[in-house]
C-alpha cells in the first residue's frame, strides 16, 4: 500500500517538475535527465550492496539479540544506544534505512528506531567528518551538532509516547 | 555557479562503496557457513525482490533530484533566505532543506553559499535540519521502501517542527557569538568564497 502512495507522489512530482523544465526550452530537461543519470551510476551499486549486506546481516543476528539492545522495553537506555548506533553508522540512506528496516522486524522497539533514523539523518559520524566538517568548518559543525545532540532520544521518547496513546485509545 | 554535472562526483565515493560491499560479502559468506545454503538461498531470494520492488523508485528518485537541481538553482535559493529574514526565514530554510535534491554534496557547499549571502546560524541550522530529517526525495524514495507508513509518518509528523525549533534555538544560543565574529566572517567568506 504505502509502495503505491509513494510511487503516486513520486512520479506525481516527476511529472510536474519535467513539464516545467521541458517548457523552458533552454535544455534544463537534458540537463537534469543528465545528473538523474550521474546520480543513478552513483547510487545503483550501493543500493544493490546495502540491501543485501542488510539482508544477510538480518538473518545472522538473533532477533533476541536486536529486542535485548533496541526493543521496544530498553527504555532510555535503548534510545542511547539506538541514537550512537544511528551517529556510528557509514554509508548512505539505502544502508542506514534498510538496517533500521531490518531492526524493527525482527525486534527492534517503533521508539528506538526513530531515535536510531534520527541520529543518523541528524548527525552521521562519517557524513559529518567527510562533508560538514571539511566544507563548512569546525565552528558552524560543532554549533550545528551542540544544538542537534539530544534530538533523536527526545523524537524517540515523543514516539513512544504517542504510540502509548493510540494503545490506549484504541 | 560550479558545475553540478562535476561536483555530484564524490570524492571519497569508491571508498565508500567498497565498505558496503565488503559488508555485504562478509556478511553473505558468514550467512551460508553459519546458516547453511538453505537459507543463504532464502535470503538471496528476499532481497533480490526487495531490490525489484525498489528500482522503480529508485528511478523516480532520480528523476526528481536532477529536475529539483535544475529548477531550485543555488543562487536563487540562497537569495530568498537574508540575515533578518525572522521566522519566515526559518521556515523557508526548514521547507528549502526538505526539498533539496542531492546528498551532502549539494547540501553543505549550500550553505556555504547562503552564509555568504548573510544567512545566519540560525538560517543555516534550520537548513541543514530540514535537509537531514525531512528530505521529501530521500523519505519517499528510501525510507517509504524499507518501512511501513506509519513509521514513516510518526517519525516525519515528529520531526516537522524540528528544523524551526533547531533554527531558533541556534539564534538564541549562538547570536551574540555571531554577532561578535561578523566582520572576521564576512572578510573570511570572501576570501573563501572560490573554493
Amino acid at each position: 500500500m504505502n509502495i503505491v502512495i509513494a510511487s503516486l507522489l513520486l512520479y506525481g512530482a516527476v511529472l510536474v517538475l519535467g513539464r516545467s523544465a521541458w517548457q523552458r526550452h533552454d535544455g534544463s530537461f537534458h540537463r537534469s535527465l543528465q545528473l538523474a543519470l550521474v546520480q543513478a551510476r552513483l547510487v545503483a551499486p550501493r543500493i544493490f550492496c546495502a540491501v543485501l549486506g542488510a539482508g544477510f546481516i538480518a538473518a545472522l543476528v538473533p532477533p533476541e539479540a536486536v529486542a535485548a539492545v533496541v526493543g521496544g522495553d530498553t527504555g532510555v537506555l535503548g534510545l542511547l544506544i539506538a541514537s550512537a548506533l544511528g551517529a556510528a553508522t557509514p554509508g548512505g540512506p539505502m544502508l542506514a534505512f534498510a538496517v533500521g528496516g531490518a531492526a524493527l522486524e525482527v525486534g527492534g522497539g517503533t521508539p528506538q528506531i526513530v531515535a536510531f533514523v534520527t541520529a543518523w539523518s541528524l548527525y552521521n559520524l562519517n557524513r559529518t567528518l567527510v562533508w560538514e566538517l571539511s566544507i563548512t568548518g569546525r565552528a558552524a559543525t560543532l554549533r550545528r551538532l551542540a544544538c542537534a545532540l539530544p534530538l533523536p532520544v527526545l523524537l524517540g521518547f515523543a514516539a513512544g509516547e504517542i504510540a502509548g496513546l493510540a494503545a490506549v485509545l484504541q | 555557479m560550479p558545475d553540478l554535472l562535476t561536483t555530484a562526483r564524490r570524492p571519497k565515493g569508491d571508498v565508500g562503496l567498497l565498505i558496503v560491499a565488503l559488508v555485504a560479502v562478509v556478511a553473505g559468506t558468514a550467512c551460508y557457513v553459519v546458516k547453511g545454503p538453505e537459507i543463504f538461498f532464502s535470503v538471496l531470494g528476499g532481497d533480490l525482490t526487495l531490490l525489484l520492488s525498489i528500482a522503480p523508485k529508485v528511478i523516480g528518485g532520480v528523476l526528481l533530484a536532477g529536475l529539483l537541481t535544475v529548477l531550485l538553482p543555488q543562487d536563487k535559493v540562497a537569495r530568498w533566505m537574508g540575515a533578518r529574514s525572522g521566522l519566515r526565514g526559518l521556515v523557508l530554510a526548514g521547507l528549502a532543506g526538505a526539498l533539496l535534491p542531492g546528498g551532502p554534496m549539494m547540501a553543505f557547499p549550500l550553505t556555504v553559499a547562503l552564509r555568504g549571502a548573510g544567512a545566519d546560524i540560525g538560517t543555516t541550522t534550520a537548513f541543514l535540519t530540514g535537509w537531514a530529517l525531512l528530505n521529501l526525495n530521500r523519505t519517499l524514495v528510501w525510507e517509504m521502501s524499507f518501512f511501513g507508513h506509519d513509521f514513516v509518518f510518526l517519525r516525519y509528523g515528529l520531526s516537522l517542527a524540528v528544523p524551526l525549533l533547531l533554527g531558533l534555538a541556534a539564534r538564541l544560543i549562538f547570536a551574540a557569538a555571531a554577532a561578535a565574529g561578523k566582520e572576521a566572517k564576512n572578510a573570511q567568506s570572501e576570501r573563501g568564497g572560490g573554493e
